[in-house]
Parts: C-alpha cells; sequence; structure tokens
C-alpha cells in the first residue's frame, strides 16, 4: 500500500505502543495547560485530588476527572457567556460555534483560536483522504452554514486538500439539487437524512442523480451513517459511494472516519484524541467488543480542552485489525450506535431507534418516518408513522405495512407495532440532526 | 541533534520543519513592530505550521500567547 493512500502516513501507521506514547505526551502537556489557564480545571483537579505529573502511564488517565455536559452548560450559564472551561476571553478566539440545539437544550458555545480552526479542518482531511477525495473534486456542502458548527470544518477541510470547495448555504434542497449537477459536483457532504431527501428531491425534478458525476458522499451529524441499509439506500439513490464520520461541536471536528474499504466502522483519529469506551453506570472502562458509553480527549482544541468528556454516545471499538486499510488506529464497529439514553421499554422489550430506522430503511418506498410512543390506560402502544413515496397504490402500501410490522416484530421479541401511513409531505424533514422519535407516555420509572 | 516527541531523531526534513516553525513563533511573538499584514498572515501560517508539526509528532504546544 503507497503511503498516498494516508494523509498522515507518519501516525497512521504508527505502531500501537508509540501511538500510546505520544497520546500520554499530548495528555501531560494539555492537563498542564488546562491546570494552569482554565479556571474549571484548576478547581475541578482540586476537587479529584489530580495533578497532571501524576499522569506517568496510560492507566493514569482515569485519575483525570469525568466532565459532563450539564457542568459544562452549568459553568455558561454561571458564568455567562462561555463559563469558566476557556483558557482565555473572546478576544484571543477568531470564531465562535454552537451546539444544534436539536435536542432542546441550552446550546453550548465553544471558542476557536487559529490554530484550533486550522486543526479543526485538518481532523476532515483525514477523512477526505481516506474516502479517496483529491484536488480534483469538486465538493458540496449541503447544508445552512449557520452558527451551529456543522459541516464548517469540512469546508476549510476541502479547501486544504485542494477541492473546489462549493458553500451550498441559504439554498432550497432543489436548488442545492440543481447546483449538484450543474457545478459537475463528484464530492457531497450532508446528513444521512438530508442525502436520503436530496435524492427524493432529485427524483421529483427528474434530476438522474446516479448519471451525475458524484461519486463520493460524505456523511456526518447522525448515527444513520452507518446503519447499513440507509447507507445502502443513499449509495443506490446517488450511485456513488457513502462514507460515515462523527464529531460533535465540542471538540470542534471529528474524531472517526470511515476508511475507502468500508469494513463497517469508522476509524479513531487517534493520535489526535483518546477514546475511551466506559460502563456508564460504573465509570469501569470495558474492553474491546463490549459496547458502552465513548468518552472523549482531545488534544486540539486549545481554547477549551476537552478531557475525559462524557459524549453519551453508545459504541463498540474494536481493534485496528478488524479493518484491512493499514491504519493501526482501533475503530468504533458500526459507528456510533445510538445513545446510551435512547433505548425505550416498551412492554419489557428494548427499542432503539436506530433498530428502527434499519428496518424501516429496507423499504424504499418509505420517504419519511416518526416513531410515536403512547400509554393507552395502562397499556404502552408504539406508532410508526410511514410516508410513501407519491403515488404508492393503497393495495401495495397494504403489503407494504404488513412486511414492516412483521419485521419490525421479528426484530424486538415479538413487540406489535401500530403501522400507519402518514399523508403526503406531513412528516417532518431535516437538513441537520433528524428527530423521529416522540415520547409521549407520562414519565415512569421504568421508561 | 532533535528529537520528536517519541525521543527519536527528526530527519533532515522534520528538522526543517521544526526549524521554520520555531522561526515563525519567534518572528510574531510580542512586542514586534510587524504591520498588520504581515502579522496576521505570518500567525496563519504559525497555525498551520503548527498543525504540520504536530502531526508529524515533532511538536505539541498551544500558542494562544503567539495569537495562535
Amino acid at each position: 500500500m503507497s503511503s498516498t493512500e494516508f494523509w498522515n502516513p507518519k501516525t497512521e501507521t504508527l505502531d500501537r505502543e508509540d501511538l500510546k506514547a505520544l497520546q500520554l505526551a499530548k495528555l501531560r502537556y494539555v492537563t498542564e495547560w488546562a491546570d494552569a489557564r482554565s479556571p474549571f480545571y484548576r478547581r475541578t483537579f482540586a476537587q479529584a485530588g489530580f495533578r497532571p505529573e501524576q499522569l506517568k502511564t496510560y492507566p493514569d488517565l482515569a485519575r483525570i476527572p469525568l466532565l459532563t455536559r450539564d457542568e459544562w452548560m452549568r459553568s455558561q450559564l454561571d458564568a455567562p457567556p462561555f463559563g469558566e472551561l476557556p483558557v482565555a476571553g473572546p478576544d484571543a478566539a477568531i470564531r465562535m460555534h454552537t451546539t444544534s440545539g436539536t435536542s432542546g437544550r441550552t446550546p453550548l458555545r465553544a471558542l476557536d483560536s487559529r490554530k484550533d480552526w486550522s486543526w479543526t479542518a485538518e481532523m476532515w482531511c483525514y477523512a477526505l483522504w481516506a474516502a479517496g477525495v483529491r484536488a480534483n473534486d469538486v465538493g458540496y456542502l449541503a447544508f445552512g452554514y449557520g452558527s451551529f458548527i456543522g459541516f464548517w470544518g469540512l469546508h476549510y477541510g476541502m479547501e486544504k486538500v485542494g477541492v473546489l470547495t462549493v458553500p451550498g448555504g441559504a439554498q432550497s434542497t432543489a436548488q442545492r439539487v440543481r447546483q449538484i449537477v450543474d457545478f459537475d459536483v463528484t464530492v457531497v457532504a450532508s446528513t444521512p437524512t438530508y442525502a436520503l431527501r436530496l435524492a427524493q428531491e432529485a427524483a421529483a425534478l427528474g434530476v438522474d442523480l446516479p448519471g451525475s458525476k458524484v461519486h463520493t458522499v460524505i456523511l456526518s451529524g447522525e448515527p444513520a451513517g452507518s446503519i447499513p441499509e440507509t447507507k445502502a439506500l443513499i449509495e443506490e439513490q446517488w450511485g456513488a459511494k457513502a462514507y460515515d464520520t462523527a464529531g460533535m461541536t465540542e471538540i470542534s471536528t471529528i474524531f472517526m472516519f470511515e476508511p475507502k474499504e468500508q469494513p463497517g466502522g469508522c476509524h479513531i483519529i487517534e493520535d489526535h484524541f483518546i477514546e475511551q469506551v466506559l460502563d456508564p453506570a460504573t465509570g469501569e472502562e470495558l474492553p474491546y467488543g463490549e459496547a458502552g458509553e465513548r468518552v472523549c480527549t482531545s488534544f486540539g482544541r486549545s481554547m477549551i480542552p476537552l478531557l475525559r468528556y462524557r459524549t453519551a454516545d453508545l459504541v463498540v471499538k474494536v481493534p485496528h485489525t478488524a479493518a484491512k486499510s493499514g491504519r493501526t488506529w482501533d475503530l468504533y464497529q458500526g459507528g456510533i450506535l445510538g445513545r446510551v439514553d435512547d433505548m425505550k421499554l416498551v412492554r419489557g422489550t428494548n427499542v432503539y431507534p436506530r433498530t428502527v430506522e434499519s428496518i424501516v430503511r429496507g423499504f424504499p418506498e418509505i420517504e419519511e418516518f416518526q416513531i410515536e410512543l403512547v400509554r393507552v390506560d395502562i397499556r404502552d402502544e408504539i406508532i410508526l408513522h410511514a410516508e410513501l413515496s407519491p403515488g404508492i397504490a393503497d393495495e401495495r402500501w397494504s403489503e407494504l405495512g404488513s412486511a414492516l410490522r412483521r419485521d419490525l416484530a421479528d426484530a424486538h421479541e415479538g413487540l406489535q407495532f401500530q403501522v400507519e401511513r402518514a399523508a403526503e409531505g406531513s412528516l417532518p424533514r431535516f437538513e441537520l440532526k433528524a428527530r423521529r422519535l416522540t415520547d409521549r407516555r407520562p414519565a415512569r420509572s421504568d421508561t | 541533534m532533535s528529537t520528536d516527541l517519541l525521543g527519536r531523531t527528526l530527519t533532515a526534513e522534520e528538522q526543517r520543519l521544526s526549524d521554520l516553525y520555531e522561526e515563525l513563533k519567534s518572528l510574531v511573538q510580542e512586542p514586534n513592530d510587524l504591520p498588520p499584514c504581515v502579522l496576521a498572515n505570518l500567525r496563519n501560517a504559525l497555525a498551520s505550521v503548527a498543525v504540520t508539526v504536530t502531526d508529524l509528532g515533532i511538536a505539541y504546544e498551544h500558542l494562544i500567547d503567539y495569537g495562535c
């Protein structure tokens, strides 16, 4: 394998022991940095009895106190507008971004310095290069370019690689479809949900997307980028390869990417992050192959150090040997599997939105869907609202609905879903993170 | 002889990068009399080179005190 297949051949193929030594060296520096400059970390380190000089071996990582989103938010509310995590005031930064706000919670505000932002773009370069994107490509970013960090870093990453980069902000979906074709775009970036929405719009406009020059779709923002059924649908509708990535505003960029070989998982960018998988109940680090909560330590953002951040993402880490890309970086098998708290209990059966989506995406006639949980008297009901492509006859819906009910029950220990056809255009569409589950049940301890 | 973060001797190319990095830091260090056009562009250059030396494990540090 030639070195040009890697953005950074030196560290992407680094021996695991050397990689850990490199991480430890960076960890010592960044904890000293946080301790010296961030009022929040100085306080929480002291409260936990942690001092950076205690980091002598890799297991000492566990000495660093965990950080939660609630702690960050509380700090932001107590000391507005940025809280006490930043190491300097906004005059030292060149950018401010926020979380998406799609969860309904107050968005976090994050600051980046010049170097931070250059690093943000750099992390996207790892993903672009691994997906085979090169300087002769034409990239299109199908998102709104607001204060949410979204694909901002990817825009700069594309420029860094040398891609002719087209910002797709402030456009309708139809306008974006036309631009993608008119500008001979070869690489499109969007959420998985919006990639499907663009394909639906193309079909409505009579645009032949598989016949366009697009060969690669870069996905981010939702776990669906690694759901095989969703990815297959995107690849079929675009006639292109789709590659998953994942990031978050709290680090300003992505921490994992799917290599060209599509091994069913994403490499963690391990020379810039330490990613741990913890048992969410005990906080103990889990071995390879066990599902747990993703905890992230980032070396990139100087303005706001992120140490042992509890992301609430559900992941399974597997050794680098699970992929044949030649990289020595471990992977998250199946990407982000969901949220540690998004499992719903319905009449004693666990229901994960990811599992439902994987089944629904097996029916390409379904354009959009919503899951609704309600309580009727004392009985919980789960309803799948499915909106079909225009022109699907009632007879076909009858067959499709039956098949859907059967497959959903088979995947959920016989749990019977109510499957209802939604009127055309009645379900919400999403450009950013989709929200497809509404739990209307009164709060109860077992749900 | 300079070494990287793993204690390995820098290659000739890495040494040149390291020298460039240190030179850029020296140039933008406050106080200086650089005109705004020079300072801003050198800081951008330093940000890029800092990412490069970090990628290669040659150096790792934050540069807020250098306007980066």
